[in-house]
């Protein structure tokens, strides 16, 4: 800052200027200028991975069309994309319901916790564990395995989709949680085991339904066996949030009792 | 420590002024008059030619003209006013003190009126580095003892990351912001946390860390909405960038309850 008596500051390189090039440089809200175009028109950004402006048209969307379509994810129904997303996806949405799911069950699974071994009046300990299973997990789930899936079906000559509609049908399909780790504060065992299996049957319908007639159009026969994949591998992320995060403490008959894995 | 001064713009803090940026005129350099007294408003330096005669002028050779290519990287070089090269070392750290105190009161308590977000143009990452830093220390310390080590990596490894898909997140909405400056004030707003941290480091009682750490994660959502609202979103899009920054500082806030 005191190099010589002179301050160099930096400024982002901007890619979609197209008028005044240091129009971006003022913050002053009673600028005078009048809005441009927030998001370009794909053709005119040339793919690159390293492109900000390209992942831009994946998150030219507005408020109500993200509550919307998170809304119209959880009422599990074919066509999700081509009816509620107008046949283009956004990224905004997956990545924070994702997010969002990760700090639900973060929050209510240490409150349980805490509620419990306050009850027990045992030394509260923090369960900052959790919050890296959550991440991990989630991510994983939601972020890392579409695009195993996409990867999968690219090489066995699925051209149908593209990996930001893998990434989004995961993404919208695992905001149902949300609602359901917030119910399963009930500290009711069975209660907690229908939850969870109401939300996986609801948000493993809404992918079976969204990811099948990718599947079934291609020409080997054999690609359809990935839906089996997919539910099984949905299973057992219910199962994982079950274990991981609603495990302790149960008021009430717990069908299938299991231990916590830390 | 003389933090009298800091309250009135005329600090040694450099400012920019919008109208030359606007007008692309970097041609018309100020002339400072006494290297004793901190200039009120001093202007983008145009290059060899300025009059002033002060010395310090070790960047000019390297960068004698501001940029003005659309692509490529853009820099300004703005004088500050007076000769650094021969004062204390404690002159030094003190003013970068100074700037540091200034740019955290700007961004938690920003005056009224005034056309703020100029004091942050010219941002640093030291502010949000000590801050993260003593957060996580104390986040340690209130933590069990065989989970001390990793609620610190996690408190630093969350305010990187976190700040980081922060500021990726509002300029993919297309938000009109500079990377590191968001950084920066993304950090300079953990200061309320922080606080609801020592608050609650001293004072055990659940009763009162609930309610300081919701007010001190309002504060930190409110600080740094005031500076996300210059970024001139659209008015529909605002919320979508306000949102992942309550997420953010909510997990700090959250942190701090449970512990």
């Amino acid at each position: 800052m005191s190099q010589g008596g002179y301050a160099v500051v930096d400024v982002d390189d901007e890619i979609n200027d197209q008028g005044n090039g240091l129009e971006f440089k003022t913050f002053l809200p009673t600028d005078t200028h009048a809005p441009r175009a927030t998001s370009p028109s794909p053709p005119d950004v040339p793919y690159s991975p390293f492109n900000l402006a390209y992942y831009q048209t994946y998150f030219d969307v507005e408020t109500n069309t993200v509550l919307k379509r998170v809304g119209m994810a959880m009422i599990p129904r074919p066509g999700f994309i081509a009816e509620n997303c107008d046949g283009q996806i956004d990224l905004y949405g997956p990545f924070w319901t994702l997010t969002t799911l990760i700090l639900t069950l973060y929050i209510t699974s240490t409150l349980i916790s805490s509620i419990s071994q306050y009850l027990a009046s045992s030394h509260a300990n923090s369960n900052l564990p959790l919050l890296s299973t959550a991440v991990s997990v989630i991510y994983f789930y939601g972020l890392g395995l579409p695009a195993l899936l996409w990867g999968a079906t690219k090489w066995l000559g699925v051209g149908e989709w593209g990996v930001a509609e893998a990434l989004g049908l995961y993404g919208y399909s695992m905001g149902v949680y949300i609602p359901i780790s917030l119910l399963c504060l009930v500290p009711v065992g069975i209660l907690r085991w229908v939850l969870v299996f109401g939300g996986a049957s609801s948000s493993g319908y809404f992918l079976v339904q969204n990811i099948y007639p990718v599947l079934a159009s291609a020409d080997n026969k054999m690609t359809r066996l990935l839906i089996i994949a997919v539910i099984a591998l949905h299973g057992g992320m219910a199962l994982a949030i079950k274990v991981l995060f609603f495990s302790n403490s149960t008021i009430g008959p717990d069908p299938l009792p299991v231990d916590p894995l830390f | 420590m003389s933090y009298d001064r800091i309250g009135t713009p005329s600090h040694q803090i450099i400012q920019a002024d919008d109208e030359d940026l606007e007008a692309l005129s970097f041609s018309h350099p100020n002339p400072v008059g006494s290297s004793s007294q901190p200039p009120i408003s001093p202007q983008p330096q145009a290059g060899p030619s300025n009059p002033s005669g002060v010395s310090g002028r070790i960047g000019q050779t390297s960068q004698p003209r501001t940029e003005r290519g659309w692509g490529g990287v853009k820099t300004e070089t703005r004088y500050t006013g007076e000769s650094t090269l021969d004062e204390p070392v404690s002159t030094t750290i003190m003013r970068d003190l100074n700037s540091i105190y200034a740019k955290l009161l700007q961004v938690l308590y920003p005056p009224k009126g005034s056309g703020n977000n100029q004091l942050l143009r010219d941002w640093d990452l030291w502010g949000p580095l000590v801050i993260c830093l003593t957060l996580a220390i104390i986040l340690s310390i209130d933590a069990p003892q065989e989970q001390s080590m990793q609620v610190f990596s996690l408190v630093i490894s969350l305010v990187t990351i976190g700040s980081v898909v922060v500021t990726i997140n509002s300029k993919l909405l297309g938000g009109k912001v500079s990377f590191f400056q968001s950084l920066c004030v993304l950090g300079y707003a953990l200061a309320p946390i922080l606080l609801a941290s020592i608050i609650s480091l001293l004072v055990h009682t659940l009763f009162v860390r609930i309610p300081v750490s919701l007010g001190c994660w309002a504060w930190s959502v409110w600080a740094s909405m005031n500076f996300f609202t210059g970024t001139r979103l659209p008015e529909t899009r605002t919320f979508l960038a306000v949102y992942p920054m309550c997420l953010f500082f909510f997990v700090f806030a959250w942190m701090i309850i449970i512990q």
